[in-house]
């Protein structure tokens, strides 16, 4: 069978396409060899790497639990909760009486449409009820003077995202509610929300920017995982035990040996090399042995030398991350700056980060006023009445600044990488409390970096190649002298202390 | 261990009288006596409070202690970065310094008074010192990669002021030493200790006052004048006061 995919025709006319069969290795917890046991099943924790554009929904909740995407989704759900939103009808008072639905939820339902900007879509459950909307501001009067009560939209509740999905018609034209863990909810109760279809070319499971940092957090949790065999490996290195070829009186081999000897000067893996005995003929004719050691163990030295590496490839992963979730990864390649003609490149991506997020709201939008408002509509207000709608006019000041101030913060020069950029830096700028790695405190991140001088690089250097021992294990012993030159000191310092 | 005895039936002493189940002495001339803080004391189960004023002139001592501390550890910050010392014996001072700072911390919570240091305080003042190690081993790792990251990248490295700022993290932790010490390890926190979002920069201290139940200690967590933490600010208000229970003091 060919490798390629096989297109024909049955005899009944329809279009037949086979795909050849694919064998791949596996590619679970044993890729790490013995290191496995510790690192589990990364094919369960955060799968193959697969194609961003159809990720399950399993591996998208996995991303959610990475802090700066967490964080990132966090900056988006309040700037959607905080955006500006007017609720826009020819007739005041129909126009109130939605005004005083909508606000009653608006914020939760932001929230929860930031999910869907996120992972691409998400499906809600309508919470109808026979109720008057009570106006925002308490001292005013709804805007319902009828004695039925309306029957109106009180809130929403989400669906797990995994095994959640829309149920269309046949044709797919007519949108018939939603399956959720395979129970069908009806058309009536279900709202299905859709972010960035245009992107995904009409797919109702929608683009979300989740996509566009799935390979930076892929790379971070396998670079993760092979950090994490690099740090056993360096404190459990390799043993090469050395062995002349041959076999015991016994008839054991010797290779068996020094397999056993290896493993017992240490836990994990161990190499055996034939120690080939080397001889030597003299000029006289005669055959000698060199010195060729026999028998011998000795530790393989890791080449890692400390975490800084590690610390610098997750730094720029993050960043990419962060810039990935406010900003598509495709916009901010093609910004230069020498291209925009004196606008710093901060100031281009702000405003396309606006755009994105203006984008993303109206799409909101579309949702509450087609599939949430209308059906109100229907059911409360005769259809001559003017139609209603929902549209954000604006991002908050607040947001606008505070993105403005990370995006540069996450740029720091124009003409430096972003890979160079220290997010935890952003973070800080931006007032956000984030602990240093030993547990110091944040709110000293600027005085980090001072106006000291310069420290010359050869001091550096000295510092990178010193090792630095780490503490012993258990309680620090405390010595009787100790305790004696401390308490001479204290003596001498505090006299009055030891007057009685 | 005290000799003790649960009241079956309500007694009444010369002044006192004491409820079914109450914990009392034996004495041993016979008889039994309602429990003090004294006798708990007196057979090192007990808790000593000083006076106000005897806690303020040790507290002082102790800010001396920390200040003197973060003088040095500033003067080694500077030898650090201007080269005249290397990481690993900055580290072997650091830890020298942490560990005499610690050791005149216990000594000082006693009132200087060296007898009354037991092997349980120093197991106890040698548990802090492995935390603060372990951190401080931490601090030389991410200097080092900060150094790493100037070379590559020329970013610029600390400045001393930051250096500097760091280091007396590591004596802030005294300040807890200093009270467990005062309360023979039973606290379930201290300022300065780590556990409070301020971590070992907390600027509050502890007040102990005798409780009306022998055995019982109630402790104050006090705000002083400073920009405190949520913790901090949740503390003095749940612990206001604190009932600790010393042992054998399980009086109803």
């Amino acid at each position: 069978m060919s490798d390629e995919p096989q297109v024909g025709k049955t005899k009944q006319g329809k279009t037949v396409v086979t795909s050849p069969g694919v064998s791949s290795p596996s590619v679970g917890h044993t890729m790490y060899g013995r290191y496995g046991t510790w690192l589990g099943s990364p094919e369960t924790r955060y799968g193959k790497l697969r194609s961003a554009r159809h990720l399950p929904d399993w591996v998208k909740i996995e991303m959610l639990a990475d802090p700066v995407i967490g964080w990132c989704l966090s900056f988006i759900a309040s700037a959607l909760i905080d955006a500006d939103r007017v609720i826009e009808c020819a007739d005041p008072q129909k126009r109130q009486f939605f005004e005083d639905m909508f606000r009653a939820w608006e914020k939760d339902f932001m929230a929860q449409a930031a999910m869907s900007i996120c992972l691409g879509h998400l499906g809600l459950i309508k919470k109808w009820a026979f109720e008057v909307p009570q106006p925002v501001e308490s001292d005013a009067e709804p805007a319902w003077p009828w004695a039925a009560k309306p029957f109106v939209i009180t809130g929403f509740d989400p669906v797990y995202p995994v095994g959640s999905s829309p149920r269309f018609d046949r044709e797919r034209k007519h949108f018939n509610g939603m399956t959720v863990q395979s129970q069908n909810v009806d058309v009536f109760y279900s709202l299905w929300l859709t972010s960035g279809k245009a992107w995904a070319f009409g797919d109702y499971q929608g683009r979300g920017r989740l996509e566009g940092v799935y390979l930076d957090w892929w790379m971070k949790r396998f670079g993760r995982d092979a950090y994490t065999v690099r740090m056993i490996k360096s404190n459990d290195p390799a043993v090469v035990a050395f062995y002349p070829p041959g076999q015991t009186d016994g008839g054991k081999d010797h290779r068996d040996i020094a397999l056993e000897l290896g493993d017992s000067v240490r836990g994990l893996a161990t190499i055996a090399l034939p120690s080939t005995v080397y001889k030597q003929t003299s000029m006289t004719g005669e055959v000698s042995h060199t010195s060729v050691r026999e028998w011998d163990v000795e530790y393989l030295e890791a080449s890692i030398r400390g975490p800084a590496d590690w610390i610098q490839f997750e730094g720029h992963i993050n960043t990419q991350l962060a810039l990935g979730m406010f900003i598509p990864p495709q916009a901010f390649l093609q910004v230069k700056q020498p291209e925009l003609g004196g606008r710093t490149t901060a100031d281009v991506l702000l405003n396309a980060a606006i755009k994105i997020l203006m984008m993303d709201a109206t799409g909101v939008d579309q949702h509450l006023t087609l599939y949430a408002f209308a059906p109100v509509d229907v059911l409360n207000f005769p259809p001559d009445s003017p139609p209603v709608r929902v549209r954000t006019v604006g991002i908050a000041p607040d947001t606008k600044v505070q993105l403005f101030e990370l995006i540069k913060s996450l740029l720091a020069r124009p003409d430096v990488s972003p890979g160079e950029v220290d997010v935890q830096e952003a973070l800080n700028r931006l007032g956000f409390p984030t602990p240093d790695r030993d547990g110091g405190l944040s709110g000293i991140g600027a005085a980090a970096v001072g106006d000291d001088d310069e420290v010359p690089d050869d001091v550096l250097r000295q510092m990178l190649q010193e090792r630095i021992t780490p503490p012993e294990p258990g309680p620090v012993p405390i010595s009787d002298k100790e305790i004696d030159r401390v308490f001479r000191k204290l003596k001498e310092t505090f006299p009055e202390l030891f007057q009685d | 261990m005290l000799e003790v005895q649960i009241g079956t039936e309500a007694q009444i002493g010369e002044d006192f009288v004491v409820l079914p189940g109450t914990v009392l002495l034996r004495e041993p001339g016979g008889g039994s006596r309602i429990i003090t803080q004294a006798d708990l004391a007196a057979q090192g189960g007990g808790i000593i409070i000083p006076s106000a004023d005897e806690l303020a002139k040790r507290r002082a001592k102790l800010d001396d202690l920390m200040a003197g501390f973060n003088e040095r550890s500033a003067i080694l910050a500077g030898k650090l970065r201007d080269g005249g010392m290397g990481i690993e014996a900055w580290q072997q001072a650091m830890r020298k310094e942490i560990k005499d700072l610690h050791i005149a911390s216990a000594i000082v919570s006693k009132g200087g008074d060296r007898s009354q240091l037991t092997y349980a305080d120093w197991g106890r003042v040698g548990g802090f010192l492995t935390s603060q190690y372990r951190y401080l081993y931490r601090y030389a790792l991410a200097i080092q990669d900060k150094a790493a990251q100037s070379l590559a990248t020329g970013v610029p490295f600390f400045s001393e002021k930051y250096l500097a700022y760091r280091s007396r993290l590591y004596g802030g932790h005294a300040k807890a030493g200093f009270y467990q010490g005062l309360a023979e390890g039973l606290l379930p926190q201290a300022p300065g200790d780590g556990n409070t979002q301020c971590l070992t920069n907390c600027q509050c201290t502890l007040r102990f006052e005798q409780g009306d139940v022998p055995g019982v200690i109630l402790v104050f967590w006090e705000l002083h004048p400073a920009e405190h933490c949520d913790d901090c600010v949740s503390l003095s208000q749940s612990w206001n006061p604190l009932e600790l229970w010393l042992p054998g003091a399980e009086v109803q």
